[in-house]
């Protein structure tokens, strides 16, 4: 399960100064892991590292982004050893102080496409709830606006008005996705909008309700 | 031997042979062929201009004047035609002409015919050898070049003047004609240009003009159909015509040019005229008029299109007033039977909807193969409308319920309609003719099925062989898939027979073993994937002698077969049960199984007790293990029924109101509460011994849920099969494919979109990431 880099290895190596100590980053995760289960950390153990950090964990994006980075991808809302660990590595952090240094690196602003791609679907993974594997409305609507601004996604706000309107909804991992390449495929006031097309059922219901009242 | 002497070119020629024989021979030519009997020559004049003929080509050079003869014959007979023949033309008109023409061209075959005979040499072995035209060729070209190019104006002119005169209505001589047109084919030579160039080109154009001309007034002046007819005669005299004094070759043309001008001008006219057009031919049955607007249309192109439009919008008309008429129906029906009324207002049962849509649907396929000759755009056009107007709704019940339900009165033993066999037949075909139209077929299906397992379950079924006669149409219309549950649930039932009275065979040898004594007792197996799903009720308390039945039977069928799961359905048992009243009335009642449990627990060793007292909703609940709805329709049966078996027992509040309640309000009371309290009504009687109390049914005719489950099913399953050979589609390909390969529904493409959506989810397929829209199969 966990994985512990081969000392011999280090010791071959001339690590330069800066370079952090498995065994520093182990520590590191054992002062964050979860007390009822002692090999990951939880998101009670990732609010309080943010706390530490100075970020908001409800609404500052760079949470996520730390989350990603720090290695979460196996499970929804948790960090196993190993993958802190090796995220850490990655990243050369074993300490709050270090991972602050990095905090404005963690602006997404810096990712390309394709690494903004995996960082969304990243965000809806990580926050499903245990083997669900859909998100609820509430949810979704607390999270596209972190993850989202205008510039990528100028629908943004409509369908934010547009999923207030709707019942209680699931949304899937299919859905989450689209929504992003929809925001840069069609226009915002739907002018290259095809009938029939492939996009899931919830955006021919927004584009209807955009005409609907009026919008476009 | 060649002692005779020579003869000199002139001498010969102007004494033997002019004056002997191309003389005599013109003269009698100028006087009439027919004032001189027999040949025109006698041997020996013959064959004297042929020996000279002869001898003056084959003396040797400088005395061979063959070539001289050739020349000189040639120049004789133009002369001929010039001074003689020509100036008789040249001063006539008419008719007149006409006749002379056809003289002079007799007259010069004859000639013709005689100068190759008196220089037959020069004509076998000169003409090879010098490689000049023959006699006969050159008659002809001496005729045509003289006499037919200077007349050939006028002459045409007038034959033109009879034809006309003929169409107006006079009688001419065809034989004119005729023989003048032979001399234009002649001049020929071989091929048409004469004739066509000479006379059929301004043949056809004075026909067109004329009928164009005269086809105005005509349509101004009649209806289309009498035109029609008018038309038709024309084709056929102007064919005649032809036939009578024309080359065929002109058959195509002139046909050609009438259809044009006749016909192709005039299509919208002819077919949208208010008064006398297509539809009013539709509408009113004209069926001489629409086969002929047939024949004649189809001789042009693009015709038949308009015609089969009207068709089906007129096609359209009559069964939308069929459906509207049934709309009306079921208004009225609701105002006759009232808001209050409890029995259904609008039921699946509409006979003669199905009969008027037969009737329209047999009249105009008849109208199909007998007007329009079976012709594929009229095949097309009935396919449209009624694909239209079967799937049209026409109340809450569908099209293919109403379908179903028509089949299920056919096929259902006890109709008040007696129908021969063939006729019964008839009906099914018809309707498997109107469900093949369907676009929800698979909905017909589910009814069908349900509808089939009721009557064989209850016995209803009038005719097995019927049975099996119908699921083969179906099975003929769909395929096998389509009927493999309804022929296994007929199957069932014939294997369970054995079965069953095996095991009836069994008890009756085996009184003491089964515990059954004198109770008469069968079962049948069936296998339950052919079956729709019933509301088993296997968790009911059954009296103890039914539980003995079942018990016995179970033992029976366990040691007959191995790894079978036995699973009752009480709900669809019947049984016959012995009713005493007052204590010597009996009567043999036909129940189902449940109403049976529910009697028999008003027996004194069961719930009803010594006394007979009253027996409470809840306690028939608790005790029998019945769900609340089944023991309601079980004791509505019995106790608001027909016959009145059970009634209900008085109400126990103990107020003075409550007496007249009691006595007046429970005979009226149609409506079974958990309140109630029922007990065994002895004061019954009935004339009849043996009586059957039916009840109503425990399933729904169909399960609408059940069947867009099933459709979800197929989408995704086709959905998943495309994909898996593809590997990658665009969103419109997979979904059109999709549609292509479900055959018994057609789901409109936002259902086809969700069940991709849900194939997504469960990582069947996924979207390619740059392009969403193209789907990938995910192995």
């Amino acid at each position: 399960m966990s994985k512990k880099p081969s000392s011999a290895s280090t010791a071959k190596r001339s690590t330069p100064s800066s370079s952090v100590s498995s065994t520093e980053r182990e520590e590191f995760f054992n002062s964050l892991a979860d007390p009822e289960d002692p090999e990951s950390i939880s998101i009670e153990g990732l609010g309080t590292l943010c706390e530490q950090l100075g970020i908001d964990a409800s609404s500052d994006i760079r949470a996520l982004v730390l989350a990603q980075k720090l290695g979460a991808g196996s499970q929804p809302g948790k960090i196993t050893r190993a993958e802190f660990l090796e995220g850490t590595r990655l990243m050369n952090v074993a300490t709050v102080a270090q991972i602050q240094a990095r905090l404005p690196s963690l602006d997404p602003g810096f990712m390309d496409r394709t690494e903004f791609r995996d960082f969304y679907r990243f965000v809806f993974q990580f926050n499903r709830e245990g083997t669900h594997k859909t998100i609820e409305k509430s949810l979704i609507m607390g999270l596209l606006p972190i993850v989202l601004d205008s510039n990528r996604a100028p629908h943004l706000d409509f369908f934010m008005q547009f999923l207030e309107q709707q019942g209680e909804l699931r949304i899937t991992l299919d859905q989450w996705e689209s929504f992003l390449q929809f925001n840069s495929a069609i226009r915002l006031d739907l002018s290259n909008w095809e009938e029939g097309g492939a996009w899931p059922l919830l955006f021919d219901d927004y584009v209807e309700w955009r005409k609907k009242n009026g919008s476009a | 031997m060649s002692d005779t002497p020579t003869i000199q070119l002139d001498e010969g020629w102007d004494k033997n042979i002019k004056k002997d024989a191309l003389g005599p021979l013109e003269n009698l030519l100028e006087e009439g062929i027919n004032k001189k009997k027999g040949r025109l020559f006698s041997n020996v004049e013959y064959s004297n201009a042929y020996t000279t003929c002869y001898n003056m080509c084959t003396q040797k050079q400088p005395y061979n004047f063959t070539e001289q003869i050739y020349d000189r014959s040639n120049e004789a007979m133009l002369t001929y035609l010039q001074v003689k023949v020509l100036p008789s033309l040249k001063d006539k008109t008419g008719e007149t002409l006409l006749r002379e023409f056809i003289w002079r061209g007799d007259n010069h075959n004859i000639m013709v015919k005689w100068y190759t005979k008196f220089f037959m040499y020069v004509d076998r072995y000169h003409v090879q050898y010098h490689q000049v035209p023959k006699l006969g060729v050159c008659g002809v070209r001496n005729f045509k070049k003289i006499v037919f190019d200077a007349v050939k104006d006028e002459v045409t002119s007038a034959l033109l003047k009879l034809i006309q005169e003929e169409r107006e209505g006079q009688t001419v001589e065809g034989d004119l004609i005729k023989k003048c047109i032979q001399i234009y084919q002649q001049m020929g030579m071989g091929v048409p240009d004469v004739y066509e160039g000479e006379f059929e080109k301004s043949f056809l154009e004075e026909s067109r003009a004329f009928y164009a001309r005269n086809a105005n007034i005509w349509i101004s002046e009649e209806s289309t159909p009498s035109f029609l007819v008018r038309v038709e005669k024309i084709l056929e005299d102007e064919s005649n015509r032809v036939t009578r004094y024309l080359l065929p070759s002109t058959n195509p043309k002139l046909a050609a040019t009438l259809d044009k001008e006749l016909l192709e001008q005039r299509i919208t006219i002819l077919l949208e005229r208010e008064g006398s057009g297509c539809r009013v031919m539709l509408a009113n049955d004209m069926m001489d008029d629409l086969s002929r607007l047939y024949r004649l249309f189809s001789r042009v192109s693009n015709g038949l299109e308009p015609v089969a439009e009207f068709f089906k919008a007129h096609l359209l008309d009559v069964g939308r007033e069929k459906i509207e008429q049934r709309v009306a129906r079921l208004e009225n029906t609701d105002k006759e039977k009232g808001p209050a009324s409890g029995e259904a207002k609008e039921g699946n049962d509409d006979p003669q909807f199905i009969k008027d849509l037969m009737a329209v649907h047999d009249k105009y396929t008849k109208m199909v193969n007998e007007q329009f000759q079976s012709n594929a755009l009229f095949q097309k056009a009935l396919k449209e409308a009624f694909s239209e107007l079967v799937n049209t709704d026409s109340g809450r019940y569908k099209t293919a319920d109403l379908i179903a339900t028509f089949c299920d009165r056919l096929l259902k033993s006890g109709s008040t309609e007696k129908l021969s066999d063939s006729e019964i037949e008839e009906f099914l075909e018809k309707s498997v003719q109107l469900f093949s139209y369907l676009q929800d077929k698979d909905l017909f299906g589910e009814i069908y099925r349900n509808q089939l397992s009721r009557r064989l379950l209850n016995q209803r079924s009038a005719s097995d062989d019927m049975e099996r006669v119908m699921v083969g149409k179906l099975k003929l219309s769909c395929g096998a898939q389509f009927t493999a549950k309804m022929e296994g649930m007929l199957n069932d039932l014939a294997i369970c027979a054995e079965m069953s009275s095996a095991f009836e065979s069994f008890c009756r040898e085996n009184p003491d073993r089964t515990g059954l004594g004198k109770t008469e007792f069968s079962v049948q197996v069936l296998t339950a994937g052919h079956w729709p799903q019933f509301k088993p009720l296997n968790e009911i308390t059954l009296p103890s002698i039914m539980h003995k039945c079942t018990q016995a039977f179970k033992e029976y069928y366990d040691a007959k077969t191995s790894q079978r799961r036995l699973q009752w359905t009480h709900s669809l048992g019947s049984a016959m049960v012995k009713g005493t009243f007052q204590q010597k009335r009996v009567f043999d009642i036909q129940v189902t199984t449940l109403q049976a449990v529910v009697m028999l627990a008003f027996n004194a060793d069961s719930l009803g007790g010594v006394g007979g007292g009253p027996v409470s909703f809840q306690a028939l609940q608790e005790n029998l293990n019945i769900p609340e709805d089944a023991l309601k329709k079980a004791l509505h049966s019995l106790v608001c029924g027909k016959f009145k078996i059970i009634k209900k027992a008085a109400a126990s509040s103990g107020s003075g109101e409550s007496a007249a309640e009691a006595s007046a309000g429970p005979k009226e009371d149609k409506v079974i509460r958990p309140t109630d309290s029922f007990q065994f009504n002895d004061a019954f009687t009935c004339p009849m011994r043996k009586i059957r109390i039916p009840m109503a049914s425990l399933e729904e005719s169909h399960n609408m849920k059940r069947v867009e489950e099933d459709r979800s099913h197929a989408i995704e399953a086709a959905a998943v099969r495309i994909m898996k050979a593809r590997k990658t589609l665009s969103h419109q390909q997979l979904v059109s494919e999709v549609l292509q390969q479900l055959s018994f529904f057609r789901p409109d493409a936002k259902l086809v979109k969700k069940r991709i959506e849900a194939l997504i989810e469960r990582e069947f397929l996924e979207r390619d990431p740059d392009n969403p829209n193209v789907y990938r199969y995910l192995a």
